[in-house]
C-alpha cells in the first residue's frame, strides 16, 4: 500500500478517536448529578430566580443536543467557550496553568529517558548477571512507591528537615535575592523545580530503562551484531552500536509518556503545591466547570492521539511491511 | 430532568444505560416501614472531610444502644450541595458544618434560611423539611423588627420551637485558630467569626504593624479566588477577598459591631427607609473622587443587572435617590431588620466612571474580567497570579490608613505546607482553621503565636422530618439524649469550640442568645426513656421496632 | 506516576513479541507458570511477600491487637492523639487516636481485593476485546481499536476522580473507574499477538474442521495467549494498588474502608506527615512492597512470554 493510503487512513482513525472523545467527555460531564449553578450556589445563598438566571445565561436551560451542536460548532473554530467558574475564556484559563505544568514536566521526561536509555543499556549488556538481577531490582523500586509518598518522603527531607529546599509553590512571592548566587537568572524557579522533578524522574524513569534493556537483549542477537562481534570490533564500539540500533522501541514510549506527562502529574502537582494543568482538571471536575474540563480533557487526549498517529505514520514510513496490517 | 435529558440523549447516540442505574445509586430510598417492623438501616448522608467521618464513627457507636444502624454516604461537597441542597434529596440525616460569614452573625440566616419552612425548596437550606406556624410567624416577625431589644425578645422566643422540636442536631460552633509570627508584626485584631487572618472582616488586617524592614505581610490561605470582577461571585472567601479592594458600606469592628466603612454614617428614617450618608473626601484608586453618584450608580446598575451574586441588594433596595451633597436615601421593598447588616455590610461602593464605560458584547458586566480593579476600601489591587498570590498594596487615602504598606495572600492547598511555611519564615501568618495538635506544635515557636477566636458556624445533623423515623418527634428527643456533645468536641476538635445548646445561634453571640434554653441532658437512658414513651420498642436482639399503629 | 501505570515497559516490548504455544504444550507452561518464581532470589522474595499479605489478610481479625476503627483513650480518659510507638500501640495512633498496627492489618484485605478484582475485570474486558478485535477483523476490529485509542487518550487519574465524583466515593466504584480505563493496554498486545496467530496452521486446521469461531476463539487460540494474559494480570494488580493508592490519597476514597492509601491521606489532611512518621511511613513502605513483590513476579513471566530474556 502506498505510503499516502496508509498516511490517509491513519488520519481518518485519528479523526474518529477525536469525534468519539468529543462526544464521550460531553456526555459525561453533564451525567454528573447536579448543575454548574448549583456549584454557585455554594453554601445556599443562591436563590431559585438568580439560579435559573444563570442558567438561561450559560445556555444550561437549552436541550442537550442543542447544547451539543454549540459545542461542536464553537469547538471546529477553536473557540473552547466560557469558563462558568472563572467567568473567562476556557484558552485564558488553561494556558498559563499548562505552561507551568510544561516547565515542570519537560525536564522530567527528558531526565526519565536519558537516564533511563543510559540505565538500560548497562543492564542489557550485563544480560544473566547478578548485577544485571539486583540493578532492574533496583530500579523496579521506586516505580513501586506510590508518587505522592515519594514526594512527602523527600519534602519530609530535603525541605522540612534540611531546609534545603522550597516547601512547595512554582516561585517565591517577592523574592528577595540575598547573595550573588541568588542572584543567577532563574535561581527560584530552579530550586523550587528540584524535588518535584526528582520525584518525576523516579516515578517514570524504570519504563524507558526496561525498554531499553529489553530491546538490547534482542539487538544483541541480529546478524549485525553478530557481524561486528566477528569483525573485532571493541566492546565499547559494539555497545554503541547496540544501542544505536536499539533505540527505537523508547522513542515509541517517549512518545506515550509525553502524553502521558500531561494528565499523570496531578499528585506532583498537588503534594508539591504546583499551580498546573492536572490540578486545574481535578478542580474543575469538582467545582461542574464543564467547559474547562472538557477542554482540559480533550487536549490531553488530542496530545495523546496525535503523538501516536505520529509514530505509526513514522514507522509506515520506514517499514511498508506495516502499511497492510 | 436533567438525567432523563441527558439518557434520552444517550439513546439518541445508541447507547444505553439500564435506566434506573443512576438512580438506584443516587436515589435516598424512602420505603415506609410497617408499624411495629423493625426501624430500617438509617441513611446518612455526610461530606467526606475527615472530621465527619470522625463524627459518624462516635454517632454510629454512640446511637447503637438505641438499637439503630446506620447506612453512612460520603461525598465531596458539591456532591452534597447539588444532591441535598440543590435536589433537596436528603436520606433520613446528614450531617454539614457552617462556616462563619460575616453575614451569618445577624441570627436570621440560621433562623431563617435553615428552618423557616419558605426555604424547603429546591436550593434552600430547610432541606430536612421542617414546618412549623409557630416557628414561621416568630421568624417572620424577627425579621420585620427593627426594634434592637423587641427583636432581641423575638429572637429569643424563636429559638425555643427548635429545641423543642429538634429538627437538627446543632452540635458545637468550633473555634477559629489562626497563627502569626510575632516577631515579625503585631497588632493582630482578633474578631468573633473572623479570627485574626479571615478577609470577611477587613477591620483585622488594619492593625496589622511591621517590625522588621520588610513592610508587607505573607498570608497563606487555603482558597485562591476565581474572579477579580466582584459583581460575579457569590462565594465568601472571593467576594469577601474582593471587598478589601471594594469597601462595603459598612463593616464590623473589633468587637464585631457594625461599624460606617465607606458610609460615614446611616440612619433608618423608618422601616422602608434609609439615609446613607458617603464620607466625604473618598476617593476610588484611581484617584477620582467618590461621590453620591457613584452611590445611586451602584445601587441602579444591580438593580438593572439583577447579579445572581448580589441578588439580596436587588431583593432589598427598590430605589436609591441622592438627598444631599453626600446623602443617599433609599427606599426598601420589605423591612428587612438585617438590612444594614447584610445588605450595606455586603453592597460596595463601585466606581461609576468605570462600570458604565464598560466593552458591548457582553451577556452581563459580571463577565467582565475586570482586570484592573479600582475600589475605594484600604487595599489596591497589585498582583493576581492565579494558583500562587495575590498582592495589595495600601492605599493611604482611605479614612484609616494601613500600617503597612502591602499584603501577599497565597493560596497553599495542604495544611502540612501552610504550617512548614509558617514555621520556615516564608509565610508570617497563617489564616486557616488549625486545630489544636498543630497549635501546639506551632507554640513551640518562640516566634509564633497562635490565636484562638470564637465563631458562629457551626457543625449540625440534619433531621429528615420527611422520613421515618425522623418525623417521629419522640425518636429526634432520643437521639438528642444520645449525643453527647461535649464528648464529640473533644475528640473530634479537642474540645476547642463552644458546645451548642441545641439552638442555631452560639451561647457566645449574648446578645441573641437564648440563656435559658438548653439541649436535652446526654443520657442513653433518657433517649431509651424517650423511645419508649413515643411508642417504640426493642425485638429479641435488641433491635428498634416502629411504634404499633 | 499513576497516570501512565498501565503502559509498562514490559509490555510495550512484549507487544512486538509473539509465542505460538503448540497444542500439544499447553499443560507444561500453566504448571511452570506457578512455579517459575521460585527459580530466582527475587522471584522468591516476592513470593515470600505476597503469601505474607494473603496470610495477614486471612487472619487480620486474629492479628490485629484492636478494632481498627476504634478511638483509644489513656488512663486519664483523654483521648491518645497521635500517640507515639509504645508497647500497647506499636505503631502508635492516628489523629483520632486509631491504631495505626491495627490499620495496616486491615489494610491488606483492601490491597487484595482492589488487586484482584481489578486484575480480574482488567483481565476479562481487555482479554475479550483483544480476541474479537484480532480475530475478526475488518469493522469490529476497526471500532474496537477506536475505542481503545480513546480509552488511551483520556488522563487516567482526572478520569477516575471524575468518575468516582459521578458516582460516590466507594471501594467499588474506584475499582470500576480504574477497570474501565486500564484494559487499553491488554487489549492491545493481546489483539496483536491474535493477529498473527488466526493465521498459524492449528487455527486453519481447526476452521477446516468445521468449529464455530468461539470455539476457535476460545479453545484454540486464547490458550495460546494466556501466558500474556497472565502477564498482564500480574502488573495490573500491581498499577490498581497503585491507583487506589493515589485516588484515596486525592480525598476520593472510600472513608469507610481502612486502605493504606486512606491512611495517608488521613495523615496528610491532618498536617501529621513530619510529626507522625509512624503514621506515615509503614502505609507507603507496605504498598511499595507489595508493588515490587508484584513487578517481580511478573518480570518472571516476562521470561516466559519472551524466550530471548532468558
Amino acid at each position: 500500500m502506498a505510503f499516502w493510503r496508509y498516511a490517509g487512513r491513519r488520519g481518518l482513525h485519528t479523526a474518529v478517536t477525536l469525534l468519539l472523545l468529543v462526544g464521550f467527555m460531553f456526555v459525561l460531564f453533564r451525567m454528573i448529578p447536579g448543575d454548574p449553578t448549583t456549584m454557585m450556589l455554594g453554601t445556599g445563598e443562591l436563590p431559585a430566580e438568580a439560579q435559573q438566571r444563570l442558567r438561561v445565561l450559560w445556555g444550561l436551560d437549552r436541550p442537550l443536543w442543542q447544547q451539543f451542536i454549540a459545542y461542536a460548532l464553537n469547538l471546529l473554530q477553536g473557540n473552547l467557550g466560557m469558563s462558568f467558574y472563572f467567568r473567562r475564556p476556557v484558552s485564558e484559563v488553561i494556558a498559563p496553568m499548562l505552561a507551568n505544568t510544561v516547565l515542570l514536566m519537560a525536564p522530567v521526561v527528558i531526565l526519565a529517558i536519558v537516564i533511563g536509555v543510559a540505565g538500560g543499556s548497562w543492564l542489557g549488556w550485563r544480560r544473566g548477571g547478578r548485577a544485571e538481577e539486583i540493578g532492574a531490582v533496583l530500579a523496579l523500586i521506586p516505580r513501586a512507591l506510590p508518587v505522592f509518598w515519594t514526594g512527602i518522603v523527600l519534602l519530609a527531607l530535603f525541605a522540612y528537615q534540611f531546609r534545603w529546599f522550597p516547601i512547595g509553590g512554582i516561585r517565591e512571592a517577592f523574592f528577595f535575592p540575598e547573595n550573588w548566587w541568588q542572584r543567577l537568572p532563574f535561581f527560584d524557579i530552579t530550586r523550587h523545580l528540584v524535588l518535584p522533578v526528582a520525584t518525576g524522574v523516579l516515578a517514570s524513569v524504570a519504563d524507558p530503562l526496561m525498554i531499553q534493556r529489553t530491546a538490547l537483549l534482542e539487538v544483541r542477537h541480529e546478524d549485525f551484531m553478530v557481524l561486528a562481534r566477528a569483525r573485532g570490533l571493541s566492546g565499547r564500539a559494539q555497545r554503541r552500536l547496540a544501542r544505536r540500533n536499539a533505540i527505537l522501541p523508547v522513542l515509541t514510549y517517549s512518545a506515550i509518556m509525553v502524553g502521558f506527562a500531561f494528565g499523570g502529574q496531578v499528585l506532583l502537582e498537588v503534594v508539591f503545591n504546583w499551580p498546573g494543568i492536572g490540578r486545574l482538571m481535578v478542580d474543575s471536575v469538582t467545582q461542574r466547570d464543564y467547559p474547562v474540563a472538557q477542554a482540559a480533557f480533550l487536549m490531553m487526549a488530542a496530545v495523546v492521539v496525535f503523538l501516536n498517529l505520529l509514530v505509526d505514520l513514522a514507522y509506515g514510513w520506514l517499514d511498508p511491511r506495516i502499511r497492510g496490517g | 430532568m436533567r438525567r432523563r435529558a441527558v439518557l434520552q440523549f444517550l439513546a439518541a447516540l445508541g447507547v444505553t444505560v439500564p435506566a434506573g442505574m443512576v438512580d438506584a445509586v443516587l436515589g435516598a430510598a424512602a420505603a415506609q416501614p410497617a408499624p411495629g417492623s423493625p426501624v430500617p438501616r438509617l441513611g446518612v448522608f455526610t461530606p467526606t472531610w475527615p472530621d465527619m467521618v470522625e463524627l459518624w464513627r462516635q454517632l454510629s457507636r454512640d446511637w447503637a444502644p438505641l438499637g439503630i444502624e446506620l447506612d453512612i454516604q460520603q461525598g465531596t461537597l458539591d456532591t452534597f450541595v447539588a444532591q441535598v441542597v440543590a435536589e433537596q434529596k436528603l436520606p433520613h440525616m446528614g450531617s454539614m458544618s457552617w462556616g462563619g460569614a460575616p453575614d451569618r452573625l445577624d441570627p436570621d440566616y440560621f433562623i431563617s434560611e435553615m428552618f423557616h419552612s419558605r426555604r424547603d425548596i429546591k436550593g434552600g437550606l430547610n432541606f430536612g423539611h421542617y414546618h412549623s406556624a409557630e416557628f414561621d410567624r416568630l421568624a417572620d416577625a424577627q425579621r420585620a423588627e427593627t426594634d434592637v431589644p423587641k427583636r432581641q425578645q423575638l429572637v429569643r422566643e424563636v429559638q425555643r420551637p427548635i429545641v423543642e422540636d429538634s429538627p437538627a442536631l446543632i452540635l458545637f460552633h468550633r473555634d477559629i485558630i489562626h497563627a502569626y509570627n510575632k516577631a515579625r508584626f503585631s497588632g493582630v485584631t482578633p474578631i468573633f467569626g473572623n479570627g485574626i487572618g479571615f478577609p470577611y472582616m477587613p477591620m483585622a488586617y488594619m492593625g496589622l504593624t511591621p517590625l522588621t524592614p520588610r513592610k508587607f505581610i505573607k498570608i497563606t490561605t487555603i482558597y485562591d479566588i476565581a474572579s477579580l470582577n466582584p459583581f460575579l461571585t457569590p462565594e465568601i472567601y472571593n467576594s469577601t477577598t474582593l471587598r478589601l479592594m471594594y469597601a462595603t458600606f459598612v463593616t464590623r469592628d473589633a468587637k464585631a459591631d457594625l461599624m460606617p466603612w465607606a458610609l460615614e454614617s446611616w440612619s433608618i428614617v423608618d422601616p422602608k427607609t434609609v439615609d446613607i450618608v458617603l464620607r466625604p473626601g473618598s476617593k476610588f484608586h484611581d484617584g477620582k473622587p467618590a461621590t453620591v453618584d457613584d452611590v445611586k450608580f451602584t445601587f441602579d446598575f444591580i438593580n438593572k443587572w439583577k447579579f445572581p451574586a448580589l441578588s439580596r441588594v436587588s431583593d432589598a433596595v427598590e430605589s436609591a435617590e441622592i438627598t444631599g451633597d453626600h446623602t443617599v436615601r433609599l427606599k426598601l421593598r420589605t423591612v428587612y431588620a438585617p438590612f444594614v447588616a447584610n445588605v450595606l455590610g455586603y453592597a460596595f461602593l463601585a466606581p461609576k466612571h468605570i462600570w458604565e464605560n464598560l466593552p458591548s458584547g457582553l451577556a452581563t458586566p459580571a463577565d467582565w474580567p475586570n482586570d484592573h480593579p479600582v475600589g475605594s476600601g484600604p487595599w489596591r489591587y497589585g498582583e493576581w497570579k492565579k494558583g500562587e498570590f495575590i498582592q495589595f498594596a495600601a492605599n493611604p487615602d482611605f479614612f484609616i490608613k494601613p500600617k503597612l504598606e502591602g499584603m501577599v495572600v497565597m493560596p497553599v492547598p495542604q495544611m502540612e505546607s501552610m504550617v512548614g511555611m509558617l514555621e520556615r519564615g516564608d509565610s508570617d501568618m497563617l489564616a486557616w482553621n488549625l486545630d489544636m495538635t498543630l497549635g501546639a506544635r506551632i507554640s513551640k515557636s518562640a516566634d509564633l503565636e497562635v490565636v484562638r477566636t470564637p465563631t458562629h458556624g457551626q457543625h449540625e445533623v440534619r433531621l429528615n422530618l420527611a422520613m421515618p423515623p425522623c418525623d417521629n418527634k419522640a425518636f429526634r428527643i432520643a437521639l438528642q439524649h444520645a449525643t453527647d456533645r461535649k464528648k464529640l468536641l473533644d475528640i473530634i476538635f479537642s474540645g476547642a469550640g463552644t458546645v451548642s445548646q441545641g439552638a442555631p445561634i452560639t451561647p457566645a453571640l449574648t446578645q441573641w442568645a437564648n440563656p435559658d434554653i438548653q439541649a436535652p441532658a446526654p443520657s442513653i437512658d433518657q433517649a431509651r426513656a424517650a423511645l419508649k414513651d413515643g411508642g417504640f420498642s426493642w425485638n429479641g436482639e435488641g433491635r428498634l421496632l416502629m411504634p404499633a399503629a | 506516576m499513576a497516570g501512565w501505570t498501565r503502559e509498562s515497559a514490559v509490555g510495550e516490548a512484549l507487544g512486538i513479541r509473539q509465542t505460538a504455544l503448540s497444542r500439544r504444550r499447553r499443560i507444561a507452561p500453566v504448571l511452570r507458570l506457578a512455579l517459575l518464581p521460585l527459580g530466582s532470589w527475587s522471584g522468591r522474595f516476592a513470593i515470600f511477600v505476597l503469601a505474607a499479605v494473603v496470610l495477614v489478610a486471612a487472619v487480620a481479625p486474629a492479628l490485629a491487637p484492636y478494632d481498627p476503627l476504634a478511638n483509644h483513650f489513656d488512663a486519664a480518659g483523654q483521648l491518645l492523639r497521635l500517640d507515639p510507638p509504645s508497647a500497647r500501640y506499636k505503631l502508635g495512633t492516628t489523629y483520632y487516636g486509631l491504631d495505626v498496627l491495627s490499620q495496616l492489618i486491615y489494610g491488606t484485605r483492601i490491597v487484595l481485593v482492589v488487586g484482584i478484582t481489578c486484575a480480574v475485570l482488567i483481565g476479562v474486558i481487555g482479554t475479550n476485546v483483544g480476541l474479537v478485535a484480532g480475530y475478526y477483523g475488518g469493522r469490529v476490529d476497526g471500532l474496537l481499536m477506536r475505542l481503545t485509542d480513546l480509552a488511551f487518550g483520556i488522563p487516567f487519574l482526572p478520569f477516575v476522580v471524575m468518575l468516582v465524583a459521578l458516582l460516590r466515593p466507594s471501594l467499588w466504584n474506584t475499582i470500576v473507574a480504574i477497570s474501565m480505563l486500564m484494559w487499553r493496554t491488554s487489549a492491545r498486545v493481546i489483539r496483536s499477538q491474535v493477529l498473527s496467530l488466526r493465521e498459524r496452521g492449528f487455527v486453519r486446521a481447526a476452521r477446516i474442521a468445521g468449529a464455530s469461531d468461539l470455539r476457535i476463539l476460545y479453545v484454540h487460540i486464547f490458550p495460546n495467549v494466556l501466558p500474556m494474559v497472565l502477564l498482564y494480570v500480574a502488573f495490573d494488580i500491581a498499577y490498581a494498588v497503585l491507583a487506589e493508592a493515589s485516588v484515596s490519597f486525592l480525598g476520593f476514597g472510600d472513608p469507610n474502608q481502612v486502605s493504606w492509601g486512606q491512611m495517608l491521606y488521613l495523615a496528610y489532611v491532618s498536617g501529621s506527615i513530619r510529626q507522625a512518621w509512624w503514621w506515615t511511613l509503614p502505609p507507603g513502605l507496605a504498598i511499595s512492597l507489595f508493588v515490587i513483590a508484584v513487578f517481580l513476579v511478573g518480570r518472571n513471566y516476562e521470561r516466559l512470554t519472551n524466550p530471548r530474556l532468558r
